[in-house]
């Protein structure tokens, strides 16, 4: 465990100065501008943020890491594991941030601040902003879960098969998603399988959250062993 | 004389490369160069030293370690320098210290900044934007900073101008003082190799082809040179590198072979660049010989 997390320290210092620390606030701060300006524009934003992730989990690509990590006196499964558990906190630090920023945004209902009071765009962001404050955060959770789910898998094909495939890598798993989501949408509509929405509804917010970000680390933990074990008998 | 690194029997195979039989040793306080070709195996020699990759059969153990059970314990002791940057290169050599300090029991802040000073490297500067002779010193710095005992050079004066490449030497020299310490230093200069070491490894197409001391080296080989009509026909096999001109011919011959030649034939010290060229002439020459058999 030490040694992962020195090598998830070495990556987070490694990416600081790519930007790491700007883009983790600016990734906080579009997620609850988001909410300051409405739904509507959440996903956009939220995506912007996580472009801003993106380079940041590429940091071992750009110099000669690979010898470095020959010459470490670190096992090789400890490397591939810090890295796993670095791209896991890569998300879950803006994720907490967001959610620390969006709760005074929310209750200070900051979108009062804006001009045109009045307007039937500021009605809409009115009508957003009354509904409860765990919808929000849902969204937080969620998006940065798909996010981080997303860096995992193509870190995970990335090492095996290596980066250049990405591109592929993500495209099975978004053709593996709908795939998934039409079976089950079809199955649903012809009551073959009943989802209890009512039910997912109702979840806590904090539940959800914290059974989320398990989810993942423990998606993480698994990604990083399997990894670790098919990479340390490459060669470097 | 205690062996600070002993290769037995390595073998390793990949594509139509390997490596057969390598078995060499480095006893503390010397400098070894490690020299051969392009492609004879001096990297990949030293990535198995390394543990960076696996081997066929063989031992290989530093400080009287195993490379492949102790290597996390040979790697705390061991500095290594490549013939290119392995740091991130959009970081200053402050904040590299930053990030290699935890991986190492021994590193010492104070001696990696008293080194960039001595090097006069700055420690603010992004290190992609140094010279090659600064990212060696760089390296250097951070080898010395873990206090290893053992420091493995892959390459490093290759690319490197002639007042760089000194001062190098001068640093691995300076370093050696210590007589608990050991360099293995790869390198087709051979000039650099006569300069410090102390011992000399040759690698030829994945063989060991001499292993020993530099000055045993020396005294075994020199280059005869006279009329091809001259050569007895009892030392003709034993030429390495036979090359005929015009006016004659050129060969290298092992000392102990050079009594009873006839008085017209000359010959002169072998240095090491002579060995190297003559070997691969002779590679030729046998590969000429093949075709010509077929």
């Amino acid at each position: 465990m030490k040694d992962m997390l020195k090598i998830m320290r070495f990556d987070f210092l490694t990416a600081a100065d790519t930007g790491y620390f700007p883009a983790v606030f600016l990734a906080a701060l579009s997620v609850s501008g988001a909410f300051l300006f409405g739904p509507g524009c959440a996903a956009a934003l939220i995506l912007t943020s996580i472009c801003f992730i993106l380079p940041l989990t590429s940091v071992a690509e750009k110099s000669e890491f690979h010898k470095l990590y020959g010459i470490l006196p670190v096992k090789r499964k400890n490397i591939t594991r810090g890295r796993f558990l670095y791209i896991f906190m890569l998300h879950f630090i803006p994720e907490m941030i967001a959610l620390l920023l969006l709760k005074p945004a929310f209750t200070l209902k900051a979108y009062r601040i804006l001009p045109n009071q009045g307007s039937a765009s500021l009605q809409m962001i009115e009508n957003a902003f009354s509904s409860e404050f765990r919808s929000p955060c849902m969204i937080i959770f969620t998006v940065f879960s798909i996010s981080c789910f997303a860096f995992l898998y193509m870190e995970f094909t990335g090492q095996i098969f290596g980066h250049e495939n990405d591109i592929k890598s993500i495209m099975v798993l978004l053709l593996t998603v709908t795939a998934v989501v039409t079976t089950l949408t079809a199955l649903g509509s012809h009551d073959i399988i009943q989802v209890d929405f009512e039910k997912i509804r109702n979840i806590k917010t904090l539940t959800a959250g914290i059974s989320l970000n398990t989810l993942l680390f423990m998606i993480c933990l698994l990604l990083g062993e399997i990894t670790a074990g098919k990479v340390s008998a490459k060669e470097i | 004389m205690e062996n600070i690194l002993e290769i037995s029997g390595l073998n390793k195979s990949y594509g139509d490369f390997a490596l057969k039989d390598i078995s060499f040793s480095l006893p503390k306080g010397y400098i070894m160069g490690f020299v051969g070709q392009n492609g004879s195996g001096k990297t990949t020699t030293i990535r198995s030293i390394l543990n960076m990759a696996k081997t066929d059969s063989g031992k290989i153990s530093v400080f009287g370690l195993d490379s492949v059970n102790d290597t996390i314990e040979i790697k705390q002791r061991t500095g290594v320098v490549f013939d290119s940057l392995y740091l991130a290169e959009h970081l200053t050599a402050k904040q590299i210290e930053k990030q290699l300090k935890p991986f190492y029991n021994d590193w010492q802040s104070d001696e990696f900044f008293k080194r960039l000073k001595s090097f006069e490297l700055p420690d603010n500067k992004k290190v992609g934007e140094f010279s090659k002779g600064m990212k060696m010193k760089l390296m250097i710095a951070v080898a010395l900073s873990h206090k290893a005992e053992l420091i493995i050079l892959d390459e490093p004066t290759s690319g490197l101008d002639p007042v760089a490449r000194d001062e190098l030497l001068d640093i691995l020299s300076e370093y050696i003082e210590d007589e608990n310490r050991g360099v293995l230093f790869s390198t087709h200069i051979t000039a650099d190799v006569e300069r410090i070491a102390d011992f000399v490894t040759i690698l030829h197409n994945g063989k060991v082809w001499f292993t020993g001391e530099l000055n045993t080296l020396a005294e075994s080989y020199a280059v005869l040179k006279g009329a091809e009509e001259d050569i007895p026909e009892s030392v003709k096999e034993k030429l390495i590198g036979f090359h005929a001109y015009r006016n004659g011919f050129e060969a290298l011959i092992k000392t102990d072979d050079l009594a009873g030649l006839p008085d017209s034939l000359e010959y002169e010290k072998a240095n090491l660049d002579d060995i190297l060229v003559y070997i691969a002439k002779e590679d030729k020459n046998e590969r000429h010989a093949e075709n010509n058999a077929v």
